[in-house]
């Protein structure tokens, strides 16, 4: 398994030629595309997000990690598809309405495709009708919203309302996160969690859907 | 109780600055020009620095007048002198296109339409401080290198040209400090003996702690700060450097670098508790901000507002070095009873005895 520490060293460092040609050789040694999926990609990213999180990585190192990520992902998609892989879940993932903040939102749109989920990202200045729209396009099992500016979050209850009106918050869990966006912001609103960080969020939608 | 200042806005806040005792705990202001105009109405005043003496404003910060080309893009947008078109919430906003996103070269930097030293009028500057006898006055140019960099390319490639291109990162913070450090001086030549302090501004934190790493913030950040900085220096002034988000475990780099006021103290960001900043740096650095612009004065009540007033001037009388200030600029969502309460108790309950 010298080609998977390769894939998840290659990751860890950034290096995107690096994680492109593990999974392409690892791919060429017969190794299952869910196992280099699992042991290489996730599994760095996920190391990734303790170090994020312990205070070791900043932004730039995990934004460089994650674009290694998606280096190697972008070759084992189709096999992954081929051999009949299951993602993760579904995410629709947007910064909400009067905000073009998207930093944030991009990391864990990376993070969460790092553990393995399937990512719809709207972008960034997302109104409540497009989120409830992706949901009925998309059938996500998560929405995420963002938002940096106090002046903006207030569209996150927004969408929740949007959601409930459609008929479609039963089907869906909402997570919201951002520089402003609190637990209690996420309890008052009735969003299912919060996130302080990119590979928090991460985890959290794991457990929602697990 | 009626209580009468003893020093004037310039003696007071000097005197602070050195952590000698004053009379009452000094005060500034920050905001866009909505909450301006609202405050105005709301006393009745119709100019700025009307307002600025009935908040007991003790700061004043004159800017230069730009004579250079116009600050418009080929659409009509507004622009910055980077020739960067912005728009948003407040008066800064943020960028809507990056000129530089796609740079390759070192020499596709030096090609670049970078703004010059003589694009600002430096006498009417200069005439500008002279006038404000009284109070303290903040100067120099704005140095958001690092910040105009990121905006310039956009904040992600940016990161990522960190890394890919370090020495085209290296080429265009020198061109954006060349500038900001050359506007710097000649504001000091000019304008130096009219000025307080020396202030410049570059944001290096995020909410959850420092934007980048010690070794990256070494390679592409301090070299440049440092230069910010001795303008200051060099001139004898105390310097102050406004960073937004968590930059506690940047505080003892800037201390080495020669700072000795930190502004605006985000204390909802990791570490960034002026409790234990006080603690910590107390009597040897100098704090300016801190009423919470992300939670208190937009979510909280009047009282709230107050309370936090009161313990900040309460933890700060055994120390000195510190201004009530907001720790950002007043964005439009903040209620204006807030704001009133905030600079009324500012003024009732800082009186110090010394």
């Amino acid at each position: 398994m010298e080609i998977i520490k390769s894939i998840y060293q290659a990751v860890l460092e950034g290096d995107m030629s690096g994680a492109k040609d593990g999974v392409e050789a690892a791919l060429s040694e017969g190794l299952a595309p869910d196992t280099i999926m699992q042991e290489g990609l996730i599994a760095a990213m996920s190391e990734v997000g303790s170090l994020f999180e312990a205070g070791d990585f900043f932004v730039p190192e995990m934004l460089i990690s994650a674009r290694a990520m998606q280096a190697g992902l972008s070759v084992l998609k189709p096999m992954l598809v081929a051999s009949g892989s299951k993602s993760a879940g579904k995410i629709v993932i947007g910064t909400v309405k009067g905000d073009l903040h998207d930093i944030g939102k991009n990391l864990v749109g990376m993070m969460m495709e790092g553990a393995g989920f399937e990512v719809v990202d709207l972008g960034t200045d997302v109104t409540p009708e497009k989120f409830v729209q992706s949901v009925k396009d998309s059938q996500p099992q998560i929405i995420a919203m963002s938002a940096l500016l106090t002046t903006t979050m207030s569209s996150m209850g927004l969408t929740i309302k949007a959601l409930e009106a459609a008929g479609l918050r039963g089907q869906v869990k909402v997570i919201i996160g951002g520089a402003p966006v609190t637990n209690a912001y996420a309890e008052q609103i009735g969003a299912d969690g919060f996130s302080p960080d990119a590979s928090a969020a991460a985890r959290l939608a794991k457990s929602l859907v697990a | 109780m009626s209580h009468k200042p003893r020093y004037t806005s310039k003696e007071r806040v000097l005197r602070d600055c050195a952590f000698q005792p004053i009379d009452r705990i000094t005060i500034d202001f920050c905001a866009c020009k909505e909450i301006y105009d609202r405050l105005k109405a709301h006393y009745g005043l119709s100019d700025d620095l009307a307002l600025m003496e009935k908040l007991h404003v003790d700061f004043r910060y004159p800017k230069p007048n730009w004579i250079g080309p116009a600050l418009v893009d080929s659409q009509g947008r507004m622009t910055d002198y980077f020739n960067i078109p912005r728009a948003g919430v407040g008066d800064f906003g943020y960028a809507l296109v990056h000129p530089l996103a796609n740079v390759k070269s070192v020499a596709e930097v030096e090609a670049y339409p970078w703004p010059t030293v003589d694009m600002w009028d430096y006498d009417d500057y200069a005439e500008r401080c002279r006038s404000f006898e009284e109070h303290a006055v903040l100067g120099g140019a704005w140095g958001w290198f690092f910040e105009a960099a990121s905006e310039l390319v956009g904040m992600q490639q940016w990161f990522y040209l960190l890394y890919d291109k370090p020495d085209v990162c290296q080429a265009i913070l020198g061109k954006i400090v060349d500038f900001m450090e050359g506007c710097s001086e000649i504001m000091f030549q000019k304008a130096g003996k009219y000025i307080d302090i020396c202030f410049t501004g570059d944001d290096y934190g995020v909410q959850n702690g420092p934007m980048m790493s010690m070794p990256m913030f070494n390679k592409f950040a301090r070299p440049y700060l440092q230069r910010m900085y001795n303008v200051g220096k060099k001139y004898g002034k105390p310097v102050m450097h406004h960073s937004c988000g968590s930059v506690a475990r940047l505080i003892p780099t800037f201390m080495e670098m020669g700072l000795n006021i930190l502004e605006p103290i985000q204390v909802g960001a990791a570490g960034m508790n002026i409790d234990e900043l006080a603690q910590k740096y107390g009597g040897k650095l100098c704090f300016h901000g801190s009423i919470d612009t992300q939670n208190t004065l937009p979510f909280g009540s009047p009282e709230d507002v107050r309370r936090e007033v009161r313990h900040r001037i309460e933890i700060f009388k055994k120390y000195g070095g510190f201004t009530i200030a907001p720790s950002q600029h007043l964005l439009p969502e903040i209620p204006t009873e807030n704001i009133v309460a905030m600079y009324e108790e500012a003024w009732d309950s800082g009186w110090l005895t010394e």
